[in-house]
């Protein structure tokens, strides 16, 4: 009798659910979702992730360099590189004294010597400019060789700062080359459009005709302490 | 034999000393020995008080570069943001065979760090304004030489490429003392404004 009385009770649940369904009801005009996508086929523009295509961004040559100007080599004066006021009245900025030596050279008999005072355990920098208006047009690259003494700690790294335009944008390469003790080091960046070589900037052709300061900083990132001399020669741009 | 060796030396060195100063490469514009040879503070500078802060001009003994007397600019830096102090002269120039013009600037030993100058040309027949592309620094107690590449093809002046025509028509000299953000009330003095080959 019981047994017969369950088989009654599921056989009537079967029947409801049969007939109600288990998902909701469908609303009036509602279409029905069809959730299978054809492999390949493009989604439309609204549910891309829209990541910027070639087109966009213009794209830096691939070509090799064969053509050099040297705009600063330092042989018979400082060319107007100074120590900015500013950089002087700050703590974190280390660099004491330029002058042109001729302790080493790169190229020539003389280069730039910035005296340096790092004192570790912070961030600091020396740093030194060029306040000019300068049309780099139709170069692709600037460089720049730095040397350290041989005596000098590891951790010392070098990067090119450009000032550009009418708002003079303190644009800075995206990252701080290794200096390597007793080497001269070559630090370059490409200057083209669609360059990837500076911070938070896609440069434009505008960005290398209209620059207004060269800059260049030492930066010490808690490690090394170190006193003493770098020095800075054949400051050039290349295409 | 002695007096003719004598004599051959004496006139030897009478003909180089004379070429020397005669083919000299040099030639200097304008010395301030006598008066402000034309230069002046221009009126549309003495109009933009708000910018410019040159207040007088006059020769003066106080120092010089080269001979006894220079220009002396009085100015009024008020500091706090960028002002300049300009003078000028405006003359027709054909400087064809000359590759460089310079002055030479003074500052008291008492001025502020931070004040520059240079050189500014008007040029052509459109009066075309060609400042220097940088200014130079000036040091206290010190005269300071501010020189600027005058071929065809010099990087020295601010989004211009100097041609032969540049050089060939010459308007206007200025010197503009510039001040981002010093404050200084006192004189500049300016001396030997100079070409050279």
């Amino acid at each position: 009798m019981r047994r017969g009385i369950v088989y009654f009770v599921t056989g009537l649940a079967l029947i409801s659910f049969i007939f109600t369904g288990c998902a909701r009801r469908k609303e009036p005009g509602e279409k029905k979702v069809v959730a299978k996508v054809k492999r390949g086929a493009q989604l439309t523009p609204a549910r891309q992730a829209t990541p910027a295509t070639p087109a966009e961004r213009p794209t830096p040559s691939d070509k090799p360099i064969t053509e050099e100007r040297v705009l600063f080599s330092f042989e018979r004066n400082l060319d107007g590189w100074e120590i900015p006021d500013w950089a002087l009245e700050k703590d974190d900025h280390v660099a004491k004294d330029i002058e042109i030596s001729k302790d080493v050279a790169d190229e020539g008999s003389s280069s730039l010597k910035v005296t340096c005072d790092f004192p570790g355990q912070r961030w600091t920098a020396a740093l030194i400019e060029l306040e000019q208006y300068l049309d780099f047009t139709p170069y692709r690259e600037i460089a720049m060789d730095v040397y350290i003494p041989e005596d000098t700690p590891l951790g010392l790294r070098g990067r090119i700062i450009l000032t550009v335009g009418e708002n003079w944008k303190f644009t800075e390469m995206t990252r701080a080359i290794p200096l390597v003790p007793g080497e001269w080091v070559t630090i370059k960046a490409s200057i083209e459009p669609g360059s990837y070589d500076w911070k938070r900037t896609v440069p434009d052709e505008s960005f290398r005709e209209d620059v207004r300061k060269i800059v260049v900083r030492i930066e010490s990132n808690r490690k090394p302490v170190y006193k003493g001399p770098v020095y800075i020669d054949n400051i050039r741009i290349c295409k | 034999m002695k007096r003719i060796f004598a004599l051959t030396a004496i006139v030897v060195i009478a003909v180089l000393t004379m070429t020397g100063s005669a083919f000299s490469a040099d030639k200097v514009l304008f010395s301030f020995e006598k008066d402000a040879e034309g230069w002046e503070i221009p009126d549309w500078a003495y109009e933009q008080a708000d910018n410019y802060v040159g207040e007088e001009i006059m020769v003066t003994k106080d120092v010089a570069k080269e001979g006894e007397s220079s220009l002396k600019l009085l100015t009024n830096f008020p500091g706090g943001r960028w002002y300049g102090a300009i003078v000028e002269v405006m003359e027709y120039f054909d400087w064809t065979p000359f590759s460089e013009i310079s002055c030479d600037i003074y500052l008291p030993e008492d001025a502020p760090r931070g004040l520059k100058a240079k050189l500014v040309l008007t040029v052509g027949e459109g009066w075309k304004w060609t400042e220097m592309s940088r200014s130079i620094k000036l040091e206290q107690g010190k005269w300071i030489t501010i020189s600027a590449n005058l071929k065809p093809g010099s990087e020295d002046w601010k989004r211009t490429k100097p041609t032969d025509e540049f050089r060939a028509d010459v308007r206007k000299i200025a010197i503009r003392i510039e001040s981002n953000k010093a404050a200084y009330k006192g004189p500049v003095y300016i001396d030997n404004i100079v070409l050279s080959e």
